[in-house]
Order: structure tokens, then sequence, then C-alpha cells
């Protein structure tokens, strides 16, 4: 699906990498331990697609960080891992090293934390890149299928459902764990997001 | 709360707001304080009076520099809602429960950007005191943690125990085979007779001798079925092919307690797929047990029938009886009545926990049923395989 072309795709890569950078540095500092995020690629794609993909890349239910935004473009942002990598990642972080099988309270809680850092941080390279305001609200947890995080219904395939999915890297010591950020946008929002791009590049006299 | 005078909806938000269990204030665009809940002059210490109008980092100048100071700032300048868990940030607000003696409180702080008329920028902190649910986790934690190192512990106690038995049986047995074929040589009439003292001591020396084998033998079978290393080989045959075979090979049992076997039930062609050597060795323990525990010219009667759904093989005898009390420990290892005629009969006493296990992996069940000075009948139920079962069991 080819919502922006390329410039525009290497344009939002590098906006979000740089906002990756500030909040990889935020979690560093929290846990006093060299974390790095990196976002390699963006997609565009049907909702239920990505549901899709999404399950491919994790078999059974993902944990997930999920936050609601408005703005120039409004939807929710959502940051999910496959339900053992949230708790490897979290443990990794709080060095808990009790094998419980569940995320404890507490756990959900950092959880949410870091997927407010590191969603804020997305939304908010995008208002820096485009000098707009992102209003975002509260983080909450939610686990699922990936049907159910991205609210996938029977009726709800159509091509008007399109989600941005960005890869995110999550590194910290010599563990890596792969988890997803996905934003929930309406059409009127792609294309507001495609305009503002464009306003920036004019800004920037690059074609 | 601020001096105004309440309206209805004032009081009813004044109401909402100082029954909050979380400490909850309200700051302008210039990081004063407008709003500050009872919950927060408990908190802090600090009254309504004396925070409102003050810049919440005068009020609090530890703040400063901190992951709070930025989100607050982030969410007065950009609308960003943000959550500082307790696990990640160290109770950053010097605050303290009024229910404790004073001692700090664990917090959970959410803050929220909030657009009044005007566009007028405001922020929202909650305060959660968590000091008693990460009490609850820390004691989830170390609950958890004692009985992981339980059960590593038992779990490396077990495994010491399995290869103490198994290295001890393998060390024991081949001298004791050696020694044993000796015997049997001698016994045998190979050195010639012996004169009558001699051959009986060497007879008593044997007997003892393949009891010991015996013994041996059983901690090895209990050892392999402990570590999940007892290989079976399963078959399709008969039920009553398998009776019939057990009282044939068995029959000596029978001779040496002047005892009768004696089928008192056929159960018509009835498949059962088995590993026939082990099943053999459940039989002769369980006729051998009848044999033993029957008064002299009596019969111990085999039947078989079926039994929801399963092929039932029923070993009877008319000894003395289990008293009540140790049916329950009948099939423990190691495991003998108290009655006095067993110290006669002898045994491992791991023959019954040997039988069971090696049922349970038919996916069989073995059972007993006892009545003092009537006798005992202990039954084996068998899965019942199609004519052209596979070979590999695993419980059909």
């Amino acid at each position: 699906m080819k919502i922006l072309n390329d410039l525009q795709q290497d344009m939002l890569i590098e906006a979000f990498n740089l906002g990756m950078g500030k909040a990889a540095a935020s979690l560093s500092e929290m846990v006093q331990e060299e974390v790095l995020l990196s976002v390699p690629d963006i997609v565009f794609m049907n909702k239920a697609n990505a549901a899709n993909e999404l399950s491919n890349q994790s078999a059974g239910n993902v944990s997930g960080v999920s936050q609601d935004f408005s703005g120039p473009f409004g939807g929710e942002a959502l940051l999910l891992f496959p339900v053992e990598k949230s708790l490897e990642l979290v443990r990794l972080l709080l060095q808990n090293t009790v094998p419980l099988e569940n995320l404890t309270e507490f756990e959900e809680e950092a959880l949410n934390e870091i997927g407010n850092i590191i969603l804020n941080a997305g939304l908010s390279s995008l208002a820096n890149l485009f000098g707009q305001e992102i209003k975002t609200e509260l983080p909450y947890f939610r686990q699922g299928s990936c049907k159910e995080m991205l609210r996938v219904t029977d009726e709800s395939s159509t091509t008007e459902d399109v989600v941005l999915l960005l890869r995110v890297d999550f590194k910290l010591k010599k563990h890596a764990v792969d988890g997803y950020v996905v934003f929930l946008l309406d059409m009127v929002s792609i294309k507001s997001l495609a305009e503002s791009i464009d306003q920036y590049l004019s800004s920037l006299s690059i074609h | 709360m601020t001096d105004q005078t309440p309206d209805k909806n004032d009081a009813i938000f004044s109401a909402m707001l100082n029954s909050s269990l979380n400490g909850v204030f309200v700051l302008d665009a210039n990081y004063q304080v407008t709003i500050w809940n009872q919950r927060m002059e408990s908190f802090s210490q600090i009254q309504a009076s004396q925070a409102i109008g003050e810049p919440l980092f005068n009020l609090f100048p530890t703040l400063k520099g901190k992951r709070i100071e930025l989100s607050i700032k982030n969410a007065i300048q950009h609308n960003t809602a943000s959550i500082l868990s307790q696990a990640l940030n160290r109770d950053p607000f010097p605050l303290l429960s009024s229910k404790d003696d004073g001692t700090p409180i664990k917090q959970t702080i959410h803050i929220k950007p909030i657009q009044a008329k005007n566009d007028v920028r405001l922020c929202m902190v909650q305060i959660q005191d968590v000091t008693p649910s990460l009490r609850r986790e820390t004691i989830l934690r170390d609950i958890a943690n004692e009985a992981e190192d339980a059960k590593e512990s038992a779990e490396q106690l077990t495994q010491v125990k399995t290869d103490f038995i198994s290295t001890v049986s393998h060390e024991l047995r081949t001298p004791l085979t050696s020694i044993l074929g000796s015997l049997g040589l001698v016994c045998g009439g190979v050195t010639g007779e012996l004169p009558t003292q001699a051959a009986s001591l060497v007879s008593l020396a044997y007997k003892n001798g393949q009891n010991l084998l015996l013994l041996i033998n059983d901690l090895l079978d209990i050892d392999k079925i402990e570590s999940g290393n007892m290989e079976f080989n399963f078959k399709n045959t008969d039920v009553m092919a398998v009776v019939d075979e057990a009282i044939n090979r068995f029959g000596g049992f029978a001779t040496a307690h002047n005892v009768t076997f004696k089928i008192t039930q056929h159960l018509k062609t009835t498949t059962i797929n088995v590993d026939a050597h082990r099943l053999m060795q459940v039989m002769s323990n369980l006729l051998s047990n009848a044999a033993k525990f029957s008064p002299q010219d009596s019969t111990v009667e085999i039947s078989t029938s079926l039994n929801n759904n399963k092929a039932r093989i029923s070993v009877r005898d008319h000894g003395t009886g289990i008293p009540e009390n140790f049916i329950p420990k009948l099939f423990d290892k190691f495991t003998q009545s108290d009655s006095s005629d067993t110290r006669i009969v002898g045994g491992t006493g791991l023959g019954l926990s040997i039988s069971k296990a090696i049922i349970e992996q038919h996916g069989g069940d073995i059972s007993v049923e006892s009545e003092l000075g009537e006798g005992t009948t202990f039954h084996v139920d068998l899965p019942i395989a199609a004519e052209t079962a596979p070979t590999n069991n695993p419980h059909l």
C-alpha cells in the first residue's frame, strides 16, 4: 500500500529515529543501563493485514500499551510485544529474576511508562517536525490477540482502515527485543499526515 | 481549594476531589498551584492555603532536574500526558503516609494536560499511594523465591537419590550374579555331592542371594520408572492368553505354597495392547503374593471380566486379608503390612509399587478389595485395543 513516496517515507523514518533516540536516552537514565532504540522501517497497511502480519511475527497473544492522541491527525498509538517478550523486557529493565508467569501490577505499570515514553517520543517527533501540537492521553495496558489489539472486526476490514506500522528494535545489554509501534489512523488523518510532510518538505524546498 | 464562593457544581467538584484517595493538584502555565486536595495536604503536610499560588518547584525543590519536572513541563508546553511508575521512578515527591507513622509513601504518578477555556493550559497531577500493593507484591515475590529454591533443592535431592540407587544397584548386581552362579553350580552338584549340613547351608545362601538379587532388580526397576527410562514394547494380545501364560509360568508359586491356581471366569476374545514381559512381571507379583498369603490347600481364583469398557484381570486369595488402614499405603514403596505372617513370607516391599507404575504406563489401573478374615482381591484394568492397534501405546 503506497501512501507516501520514498522521500516522504525516509523523512518520516528519520523523524521517528530522532524521537526514539531521545526515548532511549530517557530509558537509559532511568534504568542505569544503555538502552538503544531504532526504527528500521515503516509501512502503511490495511488494518486487517497489519493484524495478520503481527500475528505471523508473534505466536499467540501480545501485550501492549495504548495511547489515544489528537491534533492535526488523531487516532490510537500502540506499542506491542509478544506476551513473553513483554515479560522479558520489563524484567530486564527492572532486573526482576523471579519467573512469575504473568506481569505483576507493578510490571504492568512499568510497561505502561515505557510505552508512554516511546509513544510520546514518536508523536513528539512528528509534532516537532511539522511545528504542530499533538495532544496525548494517559497510556493504558492491554493484552489480547493482534486482531483484538488493532480492533479488527469483520465489519472493519476495508481499505479505509489504514495503520502505520513501525518495527522498533529494543536493545538492552546483550538482549534484543523486537516490538511494534502501530498508529491506528483513519484516512482523513493519513491525508493530513501526508499534507504535513509535504508542507515541511516545501519549507525545506526539497521535492 | 480556591477561595471562590462555591456554587453547586463547585461543591460537587470539591467533594469529589477531597474524597479521592489520591493526592491531586493542578498547576497553571507558570507551574503555580491552583488546586491542592486534602490528600495532598495529608501526604505533604502542606496546607492548601500555603500551596495555592506557589510554584510547585519552590514547594518541592528536589523535583528540579528530575523526570517529573520534564513531564510536567511537557504537559503544559506540549499537551503530553505521562505516567511515572513506582518501579522506574523512586518516589520523586517527598510525601509521607498518615497511616504508617509517617513513613515515605511509594508513588505512582499520572500527569495529564488540561485545556481550559480560552486556551488556558493547565496540568493535573495525581499521586497514588501504592505502598500496600508494593508490600503485597514483595511478599508474593519472596514466597515465589522460596518455592523456587525449595523446588530446586527437592529436584537435586531426587537426582542424588536416583543416582545413588542406580550406581549402588549396578555395583551390587555384578558380584552377586557371580556369587549366585557359583552357588547354583554347587547346588546343582557340579562339584559333587555335598555333606547334608553343607548342602543345607549352600542352599540357604543361594536362596538368600536370589532374594537379594530380586531386591536389587526391583530397585533398578523403580529407578527406571521414576527417571522415565523404563521402555515398553506394546503389542496386541488376547487377555486370556496373558492369564493362561501367567498361570503356566508361575505355577511354581502355587506348588511351593500348597495352593491351587484356578481360572473361575473367562472373558471372550478381548484384545489388549501390552508389553508382555512387563505384564508378566505384574502377574508374577500378584500371583506370588496371593500364593504366599493363602492358607494351605486353598484356591487362588483368577478371573477376567469387563469393567467400564476395560478388560479386568482379578486375582483373589482367601488369606487373612489386609487391615483397612493399611490399604491406602499398599502401593507405596517399601511397605508391608505388620501382620505377623509377612515377616515369614518375605518380599522386597516394592512389588506392588512397581506393578502400579507398570499398569499406569499401560493406561490402566490397579486396585484392591480386602476383608479381614475373608481374603484379598487385586484388580488390574487395562484399556481394550482395536483388533489392529498400533504397537506404540501410549494409552491407545
